[in-house]
């Protein structure tokens, strides 16, 4: 087989920081009488830490309930955090006011998985993609309005005067679209990217990946692109995060998780995906059992009722994501060692 | 495989009959904009032991092909044509008395969304032990709660004895499929379908129920109708495919040589939009457009308007499904040119 991934020349080198996000976590109050009474709380995401370079997609895979829809709007505090920071250059976004906040959230926009839910059906396309513009008056002078949006909706690849329809008279993959263009409005320096073509057809998602990679290019944008479709997101990342149960179990580049992933979990999930060539699959492993309950999750290590490497430490101490969180790390506490960690992807080839 | 076991599949395949035969399918709805073909002479058949796939975006009449078959389409507003044999009873045409033995019994199904399939209200044991009590009846409570206990653990469910009697609400997504697995299962039909059965459940979790959905086939010989939109998931567990779109069957053929060499520009485009690790610092060569819709269904080539392909024979003339390979059929004018290619 031809080493395909060692001839892919990987990106340059890493762009400035432009997000840092250190120890940000989302505790809810469980819900249940009996629960609430013992105090329980959901840890929904849990001291998640990593940075965001310019110009860089940083993708993050997970399975429901992990968290990543949680730190999505947490990022953009469209929830409010339990800890934590995010530092925007000097500025924790986390401490902003909230008038302070909605100055901030021009450089930061979010693409939602739903396209039908995200966009209110009683405003025309164009009302959609100029209320920012309404709410920050000096974002473009009203005479540029029109021609604006036009502008924005043939580069989401819609006609120009798509604007006088309304979103129900759009598919899915169009309204995905109109959803971009409202993003764009405000040329944000980040979008974070919640699922966003996970509701759509193969073949609309492909479209939808190729005209985000375009515009990324075109406005210098930086990603968040948060989905569980491992493929998309190897495609469209230049580093990735796992998540499991509220928090990060490992980070690298995609060169890093696709092909040495380090983490059992990380090697689980995929080798769990299923893959149309023969040799692009996997040596399968199985997962016993399903995700716990972030309620009470497992104490030490959260993966280890289900980890085929547990040892007693694993329940006695939580293992740190070691290492430098711009690089590559993982939180296991036999990531170094040689039992079957770090092994190159075993194609079943023959 | 070992040369052995070659040898015994091919034998099998050509001695044992088919278990169900769908010929010329077509399933047309009456709506308040007129009458819309959703399904349009859908032909296959499959063996016992055999896993055959249908693949397809949404709209492409996958669901309804098999709610045909069922007999869970209303009509009106639906109108079938064509037949459905289960060994030598046509669905479509015997008697309610006849199919009511067949459906649920001898060809039975899983649905995707297992949370809201099952019953709230009822334990899950009762659930599954009515299975008994509706298809055999005579069978005793306690036999038919013994039998549900066995299904639970022959799907893997923990702790089977203690959790029967607990309601749907305390199982996950994934617990809840395996219980309606364990109903479909129950009758030990010679036909199981399958429409969309992980797609609502995470990728760790659908391994699990690929697995079981796999071994249980082995088991019990039983046949595989697999409906899903993932290539991938067909490509690993379907013997042979069957790729719809707009309600007819573009291409069918061995799974294995079909997503090797496609035969039709549709599965190309289907397969080319899935990001392969090769294409990473590519764009992906996408279908343009969108599926159609079937208030407005293309002329002559259904697929024509997104066909990288088409000529202007495309939008007059509706190419036929033909035979391009052994056991390969393609719906393309130019099918040998593209499986050439
Ligand atoms: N009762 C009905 N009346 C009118 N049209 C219907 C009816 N039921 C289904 N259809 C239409 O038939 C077509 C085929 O639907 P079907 O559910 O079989 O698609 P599918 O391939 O299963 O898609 P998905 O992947 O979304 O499940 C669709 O266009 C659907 O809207
Ligand atoms: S018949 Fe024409 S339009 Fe249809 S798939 Fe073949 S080349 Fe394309
Ligand atoms: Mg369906």
């Amino acid at each position: 087989m031809p080493d395909v991934v060692a001839s892919a020349a990987p990106r340059a080198s890493l762009g400035e920081p432009l997000l840092q996000v250190r120890d940000v976590s989302k505790h809810y109050p469980a819900r249940g009488d009996a629960l609430l009474k013992a105090g329980g709380v959901v840890r929904a995401v849990d001291d998640v830490s990593f940075t965001l370079h310019r110009g860089e997609t940083l993708g993050i895979v997970g399975e429901s309930g992990c968290g990543k829809s949680t730190l999505a709007r947490v990022l953009l505090r469209l929830v409010e955090p339990t800890g934590g920071q995010a530092l925007f250059g000097d500025t924790d976004i986390f401490q902003l006011s909230r008038r302070e906040m909605r100055r901030h959230r021009r450089r930061m926009q979010i693409v939602f998985q739903d396209p039908f839910a995200s966009l209110n059906p009683r405003m025309t396309v164009a009302q959609i993609i100029r209320e920012p513009w309404a709410i920050f008056p000096d974002a473009l002078p009203r005479r540029e309005w029109s021609d604006r949006i036009a502008e924005l909706l043939t580069r989401v690849g819609l006609g120009p005067d798509d604007g006088h329809r309304y979103p129900h008279q759009f598919s899915g993959g169009q309204r995905q679209r109109i959803g971009i263009a409202r993003a764009l409005a405000l040329n944000p320096e980040i979008v974070v990217c919640d699922e966003p073509v996970s509701a759509l057809d193969v073949s609309i998602q492909a479209q939808v990946i190729n005209l985000l990679e375009e515009i990324q290019e075109e406005f210098g944008l930086s990603y968040i692109f948060i989905a569980h479709d491992l493929s998309v997101v190897r495609h469209i990342s230049d580093r990735v995060a796992v998540m499991y149960l509220g928090k990060i179990v490992e980070i690298g580049t995609w060169q890093q998780i696709y092909d040495h992933p380090a983490h059992p979990y990380t090697q689980a999930l995929l080798s769990a995906a299923p893959a149309i060539d023969p040799a692009e699959r996997r040596d399968r492993v199985i997962l016993q059992g399903e995700v716990p309950s972030p309620i009470n999750p497992p104490s030490g290590c959260r993966f280890r009722t289900r980890c085929h490497m547990a040892e007693a430490v694993c329940a006695n101490e939580a293992p740190e994501l070691s290492g430098d969180p711009t690089q590559r790390a993982v939180a296991c506490h036999f990531a170094d060692s040689d039992r079957g960690m770090d092994a190159p992807i075993q194609a079943n080839s023959a | 495989m070992a040369m052995a076991d070659i040898a015994r599949t091919a034998a099998v395949a050509e001695v044992a009959a088919p278990v169900l035969r769908v010929t010329d399918l077509q399933v047309a709805f009456q709506t308040p904009h007129g009458r819309v073909s959703a399904v349009n002479g859908v032909s296959y058949e499959i063996r016992p032991g055999e896993t055959v796939g249908i693949l397809g975006e949404s709209g492409s009449g996958k669901s309804v092909s098999v709610g045909a078959i069922m007999g869970l389409l209303d009509s009106p507003p639906a109108e079938i044509g064509g037949h459905v044999y289960f060994r030598d009873t046509d669905l479509l045409n015997a008697p309610p008395a006849e199919t009511r033995r067949i459906r649920g019994d001898r060809v039975s199904m899983v649905f995707q969304d297992a949370v809201t399939a099952l019953n709230p209200g009822l334990t899950v044991g009762y659930q599954i032990s009515e299975m008994y009590r509706v298809h055999r009846p005579g069978t005793s409570k306690r036999d038919a709660l013994n039998k549900a206990v066995a299904l639970m653990d022959q799907v893997k469910i923990p702790s089977a004895r203690q959790r029967v009697r607990s309601y749907p609400y305390e199982f996950s997504g994934g617990m809840s499929q395996r219980i309606m697995i364990a109903m479909a299962i129950a009758l030990a039909p010679d036909v199981l379908i399958a429409d969309e059965p992980t797609t609502a459940l995470d990728v760790t979790v659908q391994a699990q129920i690929m697995q079981l959905l796999t071994e249980l086939r082995e088991q019990t010989g039983m046949a595989l109708i697999l409906i899903t939109h993932d290539i991938g998931v067909v490509a690993e567990t379907a013997d042979r495919v069957m790729v719809m779109y707009g309600g007819r069957v573009m291409e069918s053929g061995p799974t294995a040589e079909v997503v090797a060499r496609p035969a039709h520009p549709y599965t190309i485009g289907l397969m080319n939009s899935v990001p392969r690790a090769e294409m990473k610092h590519e764009k992906l060569r996408t279908i343009e457009g969108a599926p159609p819709v079937l208030t407005a269904m293309p002329s002559g080539c259904p697929f024509h308007p997104r066909c990288a392909k088409r000529q202007p024979e495309c939008s007059r003339d509706r190419p036929s499904l033909q035979s391009v390979a052994l056991g390969r059929e393609s719906a393309c004018h130019f099918a040998a040119e593209v499986l050439g290619a």
